[in-house]
């Protein structure tokens, strides 16, 4: 019997453990198994194999019972997930139900999720920026949340390693709060996207419109080959997964990779419970996860854990990782975990009609999405009554459709004679919120979920500054589209809109100078268990407004880097 | 019979422009099964011929070549609202009397102008709104399901699943007049 024990435990025991198998703990995986570790990656969901397991990915939109829409029955029982734009006919088995994992609103938030082996990795929106030290030093120059402890130059490097693998398409803008990466070729602006450029750019100092950086293959290098990925083609039915791996998702290329080198182990159908602090040994051991299947217990252990569950689930897993050397949860020796959640201010839009330019028109369609206006407020200094600025999309389409009127055979034919319209532009702010205490996750005290695990307080709300700015983009942008010439602005200002929609919260855990007011350190490494790393939304300590996953991406090979170098010096 | 339900609702699934005698739609039974609502197979054939109506058959497949008319009551079974769903029975219905005080003649009989006239008419008549309700949803959905049925997508206005492509600055042909800016 011993015997059987300590081979029970030698099965269970790993170099080191990823917790989530998205876009970060994908990269985990492919980083870890990549420098010789037998690694663990843990995944709450189902697998969701390339290819193979994207069911709807060649269906034709007449192949759809609905036609993509979601009948109304699953709207009323899943009213979370169901306000979510992508959440169709087409993809919404890549969601979590409302009903499946529960949470408690102290205040409405959406709380968008996919559990499955590749995540939300399969369903993001794409877009890739990076960050610059207008970001990094934000929190230290306009005085909120902690000082970032690291600047661009560190993670720079890092940025430039997994883009090259991960295929971003941009162009050299030139930007400086918004650097220049390791781009394919950029996807083209079309005609009015690029007369609304040369027109921003004629009128206001330091406003640009570009073509939007994103996570497809506009040119396979060899690396992109290797993975087993080809070209985009263009197809933008991304959220059903891409057989072509066209875009970036963990089931295309990080984890197909990890797998080939021999080293990883992946195990769906675990949700992880918590982490295993050792009081004697002083460090973490490994993890508790529940099989959801059977929902048998069982511990996995190892040298070192990358959490990578999600920003708000990597949360609740430190939250109930409590022992006596953690009472409050997982490295919590600050009392901040869980605080300071912060997201993205997705709370306007704003659309136009064109006169003119009916002599041209696309072909095609636009894996990019069109232009990006990157933040021009607040960049250099201070000049508005708002802390912080907005990114904002744009795009330009030409208009088609035909002109049936009333039944019958006339108009029959007439449905089939397209023509085109005019052209119309749209843009959405995406703004940058201010981390605050008051803005928190907790544990409940008393309600479970369907594992035994407690369920999730969520209080998280828009503030002041929000609302500034909202209107700040408003007034902005009506202008730049009014000086364009642009007719009928039309302004969406989304009243009731609770956060959440824009699935980037953030925060929580967050990386910091100090251990008495942050969770993680530079390396995004628990200050207080070095052998612990947490690389996915919840270490940020300030959100900008760039969409954050390749920020993520950068992280979590930075932090692998060091984890395993500090693991050969026998420092871990 | 039951081979040939499963076989009409699998084209209607694969979006097929399967080709059926249109007289099966006059048989004792309905051809689709529904959760929510409940509909007679004389209802459902006046639907039909209603589809048949706003897409007729021309040269081209039609409504009931198509089976539009199952896609409206798909629609209207999992995607409406009760509020919906009972206005559209009452107003089929409604539109069952109106047929018979107009004509003796069964509705599919009609020409096709003077079924145009009085489906039209409803729109802009002194109709209760239940009757204009079901005609909006009716022509809706049947117009919905037949351009975004597989014989529109691939024969009219071609639908690509992979267009391979995205250009920008693509000339209008033929080239409109002062068109631009």
């Amino acid at each position: 019997m011993a015997n059987l024990n300590i081979d029970s435990v030698k099965e269970r025991t790993f170099d080191a453990i990823v917790i989530g198998s998205g876009i970060s703990g994908g990269w985990a995986a492919k980083e870890l198994t990549g420098k010789g570790l037998k690694t663990l990656v843990l995944e709450r969901g189902r697998d969701v194999k390339h290819i193979i397991d994207y069911p709807t990915t060649n269906k034709y939109p007449w192949e759809f019972e609905h036609r993509g829409e979601m009948p109304l029955a699953v709207r009323e029982e899943n009213p979370i997930v169901s306000r979510c734009y992508a959440f169709h006919e087409d993809a919404a088995h890549f969601f979590v139900k409302d009903k499946e994992h529960p949470y408690i609103q102290e205040k409405p938030f959406d709380w968008i999720r996919g559990y499955q082996v590749g995540g939300k990795s399969l369903l993001w929106a794409r877009q890739t920026q990076r960050w610059s030290d207008f970001d990094f030093e934000g929190p230290a120059r306009d005085g909120f949340a902690v000082d970032w402890p690291i600047r661009y130059k560190d993670i720079a490097p890092w940025y430039s390693y997994v883009e090259k693998f991960a295929g971003i398409s941009g162009n050299k803008d030139g930007i400086p709060e918004l650097p220049d990466g390791e781009f394919l070729p950029g996807f083209p602006l079309n005609t009015v996207e690029n007369y609304f450029s040369k027109h921003v750019k004629s009128k206001y100092q330091n406003r640009h419109v570009i073509s939007a950086r994103c996570a497809h293959i506009s040119k396979p290098e060899p690396i992109h080959l290797e993975q087993g990925r080809v070209q985009c083609q263009k197809r933008v039915l991304c959220q059903r997964g891409c057989p072509f791996g066209g875009y970036f998702s963990s089931n295309a290329s990080t984890l197909p990779w990890a797998q080939k080198s021999g080293n990883l182990t992946l195990r769906p159908f675990s949700v992880v419970q918590s982490i295993i602090y050792d009081d004697q040994k002083g460090k973490a051991t490994g993890v508790r996860i529940i099989d959801t299947n059977t929902k048998e217990e069982i511990e996995y252990y190892a040298r070192i854990i990358f959490v990578n569950a999600s920003a708000i689930n990597t949360n609740l897993i430190l939250l109930n990782s409590k022992s006596s050397r953690f009472p409050n949860g997982f490295g919590n020796d600050s009392g901040v975990l869980g605080k300071y959640v912060a997201f993205h201010l997705y709370t306007a839009s704003i659309n136009a009609e064109v006169d003119g330019f009916k002599d041209m028109t696309t072909e095609g369609r636009n894996p990019a999405g069109g232009g990006y206006i990157p933040r021009f407020r607040n960049v250099y200094k201070q000049d508005t009554n708002f802390l912080r600025g907005y990114a904002s999309g744009f795009g330009a389409y030409r208009s088609s459709g035909s002109h049936a009127e009333g039944i019958g055979a006339g108009f029959k034919e007439a449905l089939g004679k397209v023509e085109l319209g005019p052209w119309y532009v749209g843009s959405h702010m995406m703004g940058e919120t201010i981390p605050k205490e008051s803005n928190y996750v907790k544990l409940d005290d008393t309600q479970k979920d369907a594992w035994g695990i407690p369920q999730l307080r969520i209080s998280v709300d828009y503030d002041d500054n929000d609302e500034k700015m909202r209107t700040d983009y408003v007034e902005q942008i009506s202008e730049m589209f009014t000086t364009a010439g642009f007719k009928n602005i039309s302004v969406n200002k989304t009243v009731g809109k609770a956060p959440g929609l824009d699935i980037h919260e953030m925060g929580g855990a967050r990386m910091g100078l100090d251990p008495k007011t942050s969770v993680l350190n530079k390396w995004n490494q628990v200050h207080a268990a070095p052998n612990v790393f947490v690389t996915d939304g919840a270490c940020m300590t300030s959100t900008s407004c760039q969409n954050p996953s390749l920020t993520y991406m950068a992280f979590t090979a930075r932090s692998v880097d060091y984890a395993v170098s500090e693991m050969n010096k026998g420092n871990l | 019979m039951d081979r040939r339900i499963a076989l009409k609702n699998l084209a209607l699934i694969i979006g097929g422009a399967t080709l059926f005698p249109s007289d099966m739609l006059a048989g004792g039974k309905t051809l689709i099964q529904l959760k929510n609502i409940t509909i007679s197979p004389a209802q459902e054939k006046l639907l039909a011929d209603v589809a048949e109506t706003i897409i007729p058959k021309t040269t081209t497949p039609g409504a009931k070549d198509l089976g539009l008319h199952l896609f409206v009551l798909t629609m209207l079974d999992d995607c409406y609202g009760k509020q919906d769903q009972q206005a559209f029975i009452t107003g089929l219905g409604e539109l069952s009397q109106l047929i018979a005080k107009t004509s003796t003649k069964p509705f599919a009989l009609w020409p096709a102008k003077q079924r145009e006239t009085l489906l039209l008419g409803i729109d802009n008549g002194n109709y209760s709104p239940e009757l204009k309700k079901f005609f909006w949803i009716a022509k809706d959905k049947t117009v919905q399901c037949y351009t975004q049925s597989k014989y529109f997508m691939t024969k009219r206005v071609v639908y690509e699943l992979i267009p391979g492509r995205y250009l920008v600055n693509v000339p209008v042909k033929p080239p409109l007049k002062g068109a631009s800016k």
